[in-house]
C-alpha cells in the first residue's frame, strides 16, 4: 500500500518562480519590481526592507523610494541582481586582488558611456551592490590597459593638475554677478 | 581665450564644475559661463542638465577598488594622470606576486615586479631604463627604453623602487633580494622600513652581510612570512643566534638557511616547530636528532 504524502512537493523552479516581490521608486518616480532573492544583493535596500518589516503580504503595498538612484541606473541594477540573485556566494578572499572573470552578459550590461558607469557605480556604491561594484570597478580597470597617463586623461575627462588650477583661477578672476 | 574655451567640452564642464563648487546657483553660474564664453556660446538647458562626472568624483573606497584592478604598469601611468589618482595609487594597499632586486655582472641593477623586468644601466653620465614584460611564453619582450640624461642608474633605481612599495600595506608573494652593493642594500633597508605592514609569504634574502640579512628579514611582518630561504656566507660560523630568534624565524613552516653560515647545535631546539628545513650545523648527535 502506497501512502501519499500530506504535503505537495513543489519543484524547486516553481518555488523560484513564485518569490516575493518588492516595489522601488527611482529618483524620477519610475516604479520597479524586485524579486526578495535580487533585492538581496544590496545591501541598503535589504536592511531597508527589513527595519521597515515589509514582508511578503505588505512588500507590494509599500513601495520602497531611493532618491538617489534615477530611473536608468535603476533598471540596470534590477536586470544585474535579477540575474545574478541565485549566484553562490563569494568566497572569503585571503588576497587583496579579486581574481574573476567578467561573465560577458554583464561586460554587454556594462558597455555604456562613461559618464553613465560614473553614475550607475555612485548608484551602486549607494545601493552597497558589492558584485556590482566588482564588476563596474573591473569595466573602468580595463579602460586604463595599456594607456598612456596623456590617454587615460582623454578617456576619463580629467585635465591635467596645471590645467585644472590654470581653470581655476582663470574662472575665480572673472568676477560673479554679485562682485 | 573665449574662443578656445568654447570648443574645448572639457574646459567648459570645469568651468561648471567650479561654479558648483563655489555653490552658485545655476542662474548666476550660467552667466558667469557666457561671460568667459561669450553670449549664445552654451545652451542653458545644456548647463543645468550637465552631469559632470568623472572619476574624479567618485568616492575614495571606489577608486581604491579601480586602482585594485590595475597591474604595475597600469598603475603607475594612472598614478601620472592627476594629484588625486597619485595620492590614491599611493595610499591602496597592493599585491605584488614577485619582486626580484639584483646586480648583473656589467654593474646594471635589475628589478622584477610582477612580470616586468627593468634594467637600470649606467652609460657615461646618463641612466639608461629598459622595461621588458614576460610572456605566457616565458619570452621577455622590450615594451620601453628611455634615457635619462645626467642621472645615477641606482638613484633612478631607488626613486623607482621607492613608488613601487610606497603603499603602506603591500603583500608580495615571493620577495628575492640577490647581492647588491652593501651601500644600495641600506638604503633599499630604508625603502622596506618605511612600508607599515610588509607582508612576505616567501622571501629570499641573498646578501653578503648577516646584519643586512637580519635586517631585511625583520621588516617582513611575522605571521604572513611562511617559507624563508637566507645566505650569507657559507663558511661563518654565526657570532650569535639572533637569526633564530627572529619572530619571522619562529613563525615560519619552512626554511633553508644552509647557506647562512655554521649554526651551534645547541640552537636544534628552535628548528622544531618548522616543517621543512635546512641548515648547516656545526655538529650534530643522534641526541640532537
Amino acid at each position: 500500500m502506497s501512502v501519499e504524502p500530506e504535503v505537495p512537493i513543489v519543484q524547486v523552479e516553481e518555488v523560484r518562480e513564485n518569490p516575493v516581490l518588492y516595489k522601488i521608486i527611482s529618483s524620477d518616480n519610475h516604479v520597479f519590481t524586485i524579486s526578495e532573492h535580487a533585492v538581496k544583493l544590496s545591501k541598503t535596500l535589504w536592511d531597508l526592507i527589513t527595519n521597515l518589516g515589509l514582508t511578503a503580504e505588505n512588500a507590494l503595498d509599500n513601495p520602497i523610494p531611493v532618491e538617489n538612484v534615477n530611473g536608468k541606473n535603476m533598471e540596470t541594477i534590477v536586470q544585474f541582481c535579477e540575474r545574478h540573485k541565485y549566484d553562490e556566494e563569494e568566497p572569503e578572499y585571503t588576497n587583496y586582488i579579486r581574481e574573476f572573470v567578467l561573465p560577458e552578459w554583464d561586460r554587454q550590461l556594462l558597455s555604456i558611456d562613461n559618464e553613465e558607469l560614473f553614475q550607475l557605480i555612485l548608484a551602486t556604491n549607494y545601493l552597497d551592490i558589492q558584485k556590482l561594484m566588482d564588476y563596474c570597478c573591473r569595466v573602468i580597470g580595463d579602460m586604463a590597459k595599456d594607456k598612456t597617463p596623456e590617454e587615460l586623461r582623454i578617456i576619463y575627462g580629467i585635465p591635467t593638475d596645471a590645467e585644472d588650477d590654470a581653470l581655476e583661477r582663470s574662472a575665480s578672476d572673472s568676477p560673479g554677478p554679485s562682485g | 581665450m573665449s574662443e578656445i574655451l568654447s570648443t574645448n567640452p572639457l574646459a567648459i564642464r570645469h568651468l561648471i564644475l567650479y561654479e558648483v563648487l563655489l555653490k552658485r546657483t545655476v542662474e548666476e553660474g550660467y552667466q558667469n559661463l557666457c561671460e568667459a564664453l561669450g553670449d549664445n556660446q552654451y545652451d542653458y538647458v545644456d548647463y543645468h542638465a550637465d552631469p559632470y562626472l568623472t572619476p574624479t568624483d567618485l568616492p575614495s573606497d571606489v577608486l581604491c577598488k579601480i586602482v585594485g584592478e590595475l597591474d604595475i604598469k597600469d598603475r603607475m601611468s594612472t598614478r601620472k594622470v592627476c594629484h588625486l589618482f597619485q595620492s590614491v595609487v599611493d595610499c591602496e594597499r597592493v599585491e605584488y606576486n614577485r619582486l626580484a632586486i639584483r646586480e648583473k655582472s656589467d654593474g646594471c641593477i635589475e628589478i622584477e615586479v610582477n612580470d616586468y623586468i627593468i634594467h637600470y644601466q649606467q652609460i657615461g653620465n646618463d641612466c639608461t631604463i629598459q622595461a621588458k614584460k614576460e610572456e605566457e611564453s616565458h619570452e621577455r619582450l622590450q615594451i620601453c627604453q628611455k634615457v635619462i640624461d645626467n642621472s645615477s642608474h641606482v638613484d633612478m633605481f631607488l626613486n623607482d623602487l621607492a613608488i613601487w612599495l610606497k603603499p603602506s600595506i603591500i603583500h608580495i608573494d615571493c620577495v628575492c633580494i640577490c647581492p647588491i652593493p652593501e651601500a644600495i642594500s641600506l638604503q633599499v633597508l630604508d625603502i622596506l622600513r618605511n612600508i607599515l605592514r610588509l607582508r612576505v609569504r616567501s622571501g629570499r634574502i641573498l646578501l653578503n652581510n648577516a646584519d643586512l640579512v637580519l635586517s631585511t628579514l625583520s621588516c617582513f611582518e611575522p605571521g604572513t612570512l611562511d617559507s624563508v630561504w637566507i645566505t650569507h656566507h657559507k663558511d661563518k660560523r654565526l657570532k650569535d643566534n639572533r637569526t633564530v630568534e627572529t619572530e619571522q624565524f619562529k613563525q615560519a613552516t619552512s626554511v633553508d638557511c644552509r647557506l647562512f653560515g655554521i649554526i651551534d647545535p645547541i640552537h636544534i631546539h628552535r628548528f622544531h616547530h618548522l616543517e621543512y628545513f635546512e641548515a648547516t650545523f656545526s655538529t650534530i648527535s643522534a641526541e640532537d636528532i
